[in-house]
């Protein structure tokens, strides 16, 4: 039920993060820039690096998040031309 | 309350008939009713001597009778007790009495003589109370059998007509469509029906447990968050079977040990199941720690608290699953918006993917794009892609691409070799294929697949329209860059061509518009205009399949009757293009060139009367002088307003559109002088602002002109 209601606000976060892919923010900026509030954008925000949409980087309370680009490949007969994020 | 009125007549009438006094108390001595009749030994005694302690005495020990009975109060002086059990639950006694016991006179006699005193006339007291004797006493008993009967009966009316007392209470709280405050409802339950001591709820857990979520009443501290698995126990039961079922007497039941457990010790135990909106089944219990029966009322009591939580619970769920749909469309909309505000292949690529897997948190998603031409495949992925994609990847291009069989234009559900359930999307756009969404799935149950199957559907829908227009859009962005570099190439070798061409392409633009063709047609069709120097041939070759080079083509052949197409047999754009080059060749006597009479070329010809009307009367006014001046504020504005020279000039230039700063430095004043000379005017013209300074000059000028 809790994972439920929390499918819109992880959807808004994705497209803002997927909307600003080189934005690399704080929880306290991304409350601010998000106008939510600190206890709903963390768990959220854990789900999403679990998702692997978003990083984490740095330890908390001042870890950083960003976007992370999805795997793109251009030809599946090779599997080298894997291109990373 | 009617019932107990008719209770007293009947009470009256037995009395009357059988001359008895009759009274009614409950199992622990208490009178009910009026004392009604007029045996005046039994009134006697009940006034002056200890006759109704000996009653209450009597009433408390367990009478373990169903039918009437003689009760000897007094020596030789007897009591007819009949028991009626009520609806409740609770036994009744009636007392109808005295009788005295024929035979035995004198002793009696002696023994009230002894007892209470000899001034009192016992004798003729005990002549006129109705006599017992071994032949009667089976006729005395049938007729208070009749009169348990009726009492019966009236009673069980009473407890029927005012049975929803007890109801409206809980159906009054239960309003609303928040959460359903079961431990409220709980209590207010026990404290309405007390032969229910305790009642609870046992809500899934997950799949192999149910636990006690809500319990109110005696001794039940210890139960909350008691876990059983489903046809464990009494509880267990239910909630396997799905209906109703009640237990009497449990004590020693061995299942009842759930409860002894947690020291918790029930007589009896009514269960009913209650069935949830997300389809599984919760129980409510109740029952009773000190009645070892269950009465049919009790039952209906439990189904009734069952029913209502029942109904209150579906609400809330549906209400909560409204919301919840609701949250999801408004997520939607808002995919719909970015996906429309940037069109853009990778980020519509990112945006599906990123929020498929936001929804079904499953261990992956992709789309697979395919070249229609090549062979090669793009993919976009997230999450854990297993060794085995490279197959399923072929695989999904072999049903979608190359066998295109059944697979639709819906969601299908694909089982893979690995194990895990997708999601496929395909990605269509009319008839064409533009990729296909693949969402590996997470666990969840039918109604929540069923959900994701329904959002992640739409969310292809979109996502192939908005691929569609960002494809578009790349490929015209592309044309018009090499369509605006062959144009600016002829000025480079031909600049009259090229001035030419400008002209016809503004030409045949204005017209465009003005018959009201799309904006891409008057752009296409500005464009073949444009580039009509080059031949038809080689605009293809560079183009590619465009309808600029099918334009400048078709336009073409209309003028030079090459082979002869009909003016209505080709696009309308290649019409305006045919009529747009007519009048580049021959200003003057382009209908020569054209040699049709369609429709367009009458419109074609009204379009250049109009303009050529428009050109001339430009010209004219070039000829006087250069735009005439907003100089309104004439000077009799200046005299009515009273205003300064310094604020006249300031005027003229407000109405003449300047701000303070262009005002400033016009005059050679500084900004503040401006704004100080600006607000005396509005104050001198009261008005508020500018655009009501001007409005106002205006009317001032209009009224001195008329008068």
């Amino acid at each position: 039920m809790e994972k439920k209601e929390a499918l819109p606000l992880q959807m808004e976060c994705t497209m803002f993060f997927q909307s600003n892919p080189y934005m690399i923010e704080s929880l306290a900026g991304l409350e601010n820039r998000l106008g939510r509030r600190k206890e709903d954008l963390q768990p959220v925000l854990e789900l999403l690096v679990q998702q692997g949409i978003i990083r984490k980087t740095g330890k908390e309370p001042k870890s950083l998040y960003r976007y992370n680009e999805p795997m793109v490949i251009t030809e599946m007969n090779i599997p080298d031309t894997l291109e990373s994020p | 309350m009617q019932q107990s009125e008719l209770l007293e007549e009947l009470q009256q009438v037995y009395a009357e008939r059988f001359g008895l006094t009759i009274l009614m108390t409950d199992e622990n001595g208490e009178r009910l009713s009026s004392i009604t009749g007029d045996n005046v030994l039994c009134n006697h005694l009940l006034d002056k001597g200890d006759l109704w302690g000996h009653i209450q005495e009597a009433a408390v020990w367990k009478w373990d009778v169903t039918k009437p009975a003689f009760y000897d109060i007094l020596p030789g002086i007897y009591f007819l007790v009949i028991p009626i059990s009520g609806e409740d639950g609770q036994e009744y006694l009636i007392w109808a009495g005295v009788l005295a016991e024929e035979g035995n006179d004198l002793l009696t006699l002696g023994q009230l003589n002894n007892r209470y005193g000899t001034e009192t006339n016992w004798e003729e007291m005990l002549s006129e109370a109705p006599a017992v004797k071994p032949d009667n006493k089976d006729w005395w008993i049938l007729r208070s059998t009749r009169l348990s009967g009726l009492v019966q009966a009236l009673l069980k009316e009473e407890s029927r007509s005012s049975g929803f007392g007890w109801q409206l209470p809980l159906l009054q709280k239960r309003t609303g469509l928040e959460k359903p405050d079961i431990q409220g409802l709980f209590e207010l339950f026990l404290s309405e029906r007390k032969d229910y001591d305790f009642l609870g709820i046992a809500e899934t857990q997950d799949e192999e447990q149910y636990s006690i979520t809500n319990v109110a009443g005696k001794e039940v501290q210890n139960l909350p968050g008691s876990l059983f698995a489903p046809g464990e126990g009494f509880l267990g039961r239910v909630a396997i079977t799905k209906e109703a079922y009640y237990w009497e007497d449990i004590e020693n039941n061995p299942r009842s040990f759930f409860f002894h457990r947690r020291n918790f010790y029930p007589k009896t135990i009514i269960c009913h199941p209650v069935q949830r909106h997300d389809g599984t089944t919760a129980v409510v219990f109740g029952g009773s720690v000190s009645v070892t029966g269950v009465s049919r009322q009790a039952m209906d009591a439990g189904q009734f608290i069952a029913s209502m939580l029942e109904a209150g619970l579906y609400t809330y769920d549906l209400q909560k699953e409204n919301n919840h749909q609701l949250n999801r469309l408004s997520s939607l909309i808002e995919i719909c918006k970015l996906m429309a505000a940037t069109p853009e292949v990778k980020r519509i690529l990112y945006i599906l993917v990123d929020i498929s897997l936001n929804l079904a948190e499953g261990p992956f998603t992709s789309v697979i794009l395919k070249d229609e031409e090549s062979d090669k495949v793009q993919l976009v992925s997230r999450g854990n892609i297993p060794a085995s994609m490279e197959v399923y990847v072929r695989d999904v291009i072999k049903r979608y691409y190359t066998e295109r069989s059944d697979t639709g234009t819906e969601a299908q559900l694909y089982d893979t070799s690995w194990g895990t359930e997708v999601i496929e999307c395909p990605l269509f756009h009319k008839q064409e294929l533009l990729g296909v969404l693949c969402v590996g799935i997470g666990e969840g149950t039918e109604q929540q697949l069923k959900e994701q199957r329904t959002f992640l559907e739409t969310l292809a829908i979109i996502g192939a329209i908005s691929l569609q227009l960002a494809k578009q859009n790349q490929e015209s962005e592309s044309t018009a860059g090499q369509a605006e570099a062959l144009f600016r190439a002829i000025e480079q070798f031909n600049k009259e061509a090229f001035d030419k061409a400008d002209t016809t392409a503004a030409l045949a633009g204005e017209f465009a518009q003005k018959i009201g063709l799309p904006a891409p047609m008057v752009k296409d069709i500005v464009t073949a205009c444009q580039l009509s120097y080059y031949s038809p041939s080689f605009l293809k070759d560079i183009l590619g399949d465009n309808k600029v080079s099918d334009m400048v083509k078709e336009g073409l052949e209309l003028l030079d009757n090459k082979e002869s197409p009909a003016w209505d047999e080709v696009s309308i754009g290649s019409q305006v293009v045919a009529l747009g080059l007519a009048y580049e060749r021959h200003p003057e006597n382009w209908e020569a060139e054209v040699q049709s009479e369609e429709g367009i070329v009458e419109e074609f010809r009204t379009f250049l009367k109009e303009r050529q009307v428009s050109e001339q009367e430009f010209t004219l006014r070039e000829g006087i002088s250069s735009p005439p001046e907003l100089m309104v504020a004439d000077s009799t504005v200046k005299e009515q307003m009273s205003l300064s020279p310094r604020e006249h000039e300031v005027l003229e230039l407000v109405i003449q559109g300047l701000n303070n700063k262009e005002i400033a430095e016009e005059l050679y004043i500084s900004g503040h002088t401006v704004k100080n000379h600006v607000t005396k005017i509005f104050q001198k013209l009261e008005v508020p602002d500018r655009a009501h300074a001007i409005s106002k000059v205006y009317q001032l000028k209009y009224q001195h002109s008329n008068r």
